[in-house]
């Protein structure tokens, strides 16, 4: 029985039968033709289909809008790490099939798209990379004014770094959890932001929680429309934002109360209930400081005042309410957000629990 | 003339002399979950700084200079600033709470829509500063030997002379 030497690779010293040579043939032209094509493939697709926000902690799964069926089909990636290149699965099932199937291209084999769009993927791929891509329109949103998807918080961990270290220092759930902050202005809130009064012109921690509020208060018809008070009025008028009513409100001023636990970590010296009863006390007083002074608000009765829980954990809101309340001795001209249990106060100290 | 205020232990503050701070970042290092609390400055000299809405905690600040500098709307708790020269310093909307003044000199600053309870003054002074709007509960003045009350805080600069 003659054995028939037609497999690859062949054996040194074989005699060289025509068969073998059309396999040889075929093999040159293989590599030939579809190497180069699958590098010049590479260099045209060879940046990263997927574009990512400038806000880096933004869920990913909230910037993706868009698919683009087209590309992902028509690239088959090997499931490697960042790069365009066939990855060590790709070259491992390659070399898989061509000893199965005998000749042709080992490289060419391993990089033909062996699964249907829209089937559900047997083998997991490894690569993290989400075959999408977005644009800035759609980053930017199209359903807000100011042109915003990312929340007031993203918004004011990326103007101040005060802001952004105080929120991870007190390991407290993002602010913007407590309530919706996607559907605002995104201008409006850089301007609020801004202190008119301050000597530089930077985002503090306390002007973007004062625009948090202002911003909040406006969506919950709380006020309309607060404004800084521009230069030189604000000289005078030391109030935090002017509002179009409801009402008789023309000015509005902002206070953010925190909790026993902060109070401690910052050694401020009080209880919960002094510093409650303090801030009643003096929003009292602050309503009638600035009264009749030119663009200033005519009496006390056009002066809100938002008292914003936000820091103040869950269990702690109704006595910060309660005592504020009481040194103010009358809840006239006082508002306050972020005051119910909706949304719970995390804590490194709950174990991991929700207070 | 003895200090009504209590401040605490000695030994857990944290002591600074001789030192200039000259931009935030070299004050910034001092602060702590975002207050600076508990810290003695002595013969220190604080310019060209810019802090808002801090609170600013058992601090002492003693034989120090501070110049063009804000901190705006910061709250001051149990502070003491003595023999301190304080020119050019925007302290509007500033609270003090039980903070003491003594041998100080405010020169060109505004401190208007400032806020004082319970603090007292003793030989401090007031020059070509801002005082309006100031609103001051059980604030005292040392004068011609015994501490004088101010009620009325609509001249408040009237008792500094």
């Amino acid at each position: 029985m003659t054995k028939k030497n037609i497999g690859y690779p062949y054996t040194y010293g074989d005699k060289l039968t025509p068969e073998m040579a059309r396999n040889n043939r075929k093999q040159t032209v293989s590599y030939s033709v579809l190497i180069p094509s699958i590098w010049w493939h590479n260099l045209e697709f060879g940046e990263p289909i997927q574009s990512y926000s400038s806000f880096s902690n933004e869920p990913k799964t909230v910037i993706v809008r868009g698919v683009e069926t087209s590309r992902v089909n028509s690239i088959s990636r090997g499931g490697d790490l960042g790069k365009s290149g066939p990855g060590p699965r790709a070259k491992a099932d390659a070399l898989k099939n061509a000893r199965k199937t005998g000749g042709g291209s080992i490289f060419v084999q391993g990089f033909t798209p062996q699964r249907q769009y829209g089937s559900r993927p047997i083998n997991k791929p490894l690569s993290c990379r989400n075959n999408v891509k977005i644009n800035q329109e759609q980053f930017n949103g199209n359903q807000n004014p100011g042109g915003s998807s990312s929340s007031m918080e993203t918004m004011s961990k990326h103007l101040s770094q005060e802001y952004k270290e105080y929120q991870q220092k007190f390991n407290s759930p993002p602010v913007s959890k407590r309530f919706d902050t996607k559907n605002y202005d995104r201008e409006k809130f850089k301007e609020l932001a801004k202190d008119p009064k301050a000597n530089k012109e930077v985002f503090e921690k306390k002007t973007c929680d004062e625009a948090r509020t202002a911003i909040q208060a406006e969506m919950e018809g709380i006020v309309n429309n607060p404004q800084r008070i521009e230069k030189p009025i604000c000289k005078s008028v030391d109030l935090d934002f002017k509002v179009d009513g409801p009402g008789l409100y023309t000015h509005m001023d902002v206070k953010h109360p925190v909790g026993s636990e902060i109070l401690r970590k910052q050694d401020r010296g009080h209880t919960l209930q002094e510093m409650a009863t303090k801030m009643g006390k003096r929003i009292v007083e602050q309503k009638e400081r600035f009264c009749g002074l030119e663009q200033g608000p005519e009496s006390s009765e056009n002066v809100l005042h938002i008292v914003d829980l936000a820091y103040v954990p869950s269990h702690e809101k109704k006595i910060v309410k309660e005592y504020c309340l009481k040194g103010a001795g009358s809840s006239e001209g006082i508002k306050f957000v972020n005051d119910n249990d909706k949304y719970k106060f995390f804590n490194k100290e709950s174990n991991g629990k929700y207070k | 003339m003895e200090n009504t205020n209590k401040i605490p232990e000695e030994e857990i503050r944290l002591k600074i002399r001789n030192k200039t701070f000259l931009n935030e970042t070299a004050l910034n290092q001092y602060f702590k979950w975002n207050a600076l609390s508990l810290i003695n400055f002595v013969d220190c000299r604080f310019e060209d700084i810019e802090f808002l809405g801090r609170p600013i905690n058992f601090c002492k600040f003693k034989n120090s200079e501070f110049n063009d500098f804000s901190f705006r709307k910061c709250e001051f708790a149990k502070c003491t600033f003595e023999n301190c020269r304080i020119v050019k310093a925007n302290l509007t909307r500033a609270e003090f709470w039980d903070c003491n003044f003594i041998n100080c000199e405010f020169l060109q600053s505004d401190l208007a829509g400032s806020d004082f309870w319970n603090c007292e003054f003793s030989e401090t002074t007031f020059k070509d500063s801002n005082l309006n709007f100031i609103i001051v509960t059980n604030v005292k003045v040392w004068k011609s030997g015994e501490w004088v009350e101010i009620k009325d805080f609509s001249n408040f600069d009237n008792h500094f002379d």
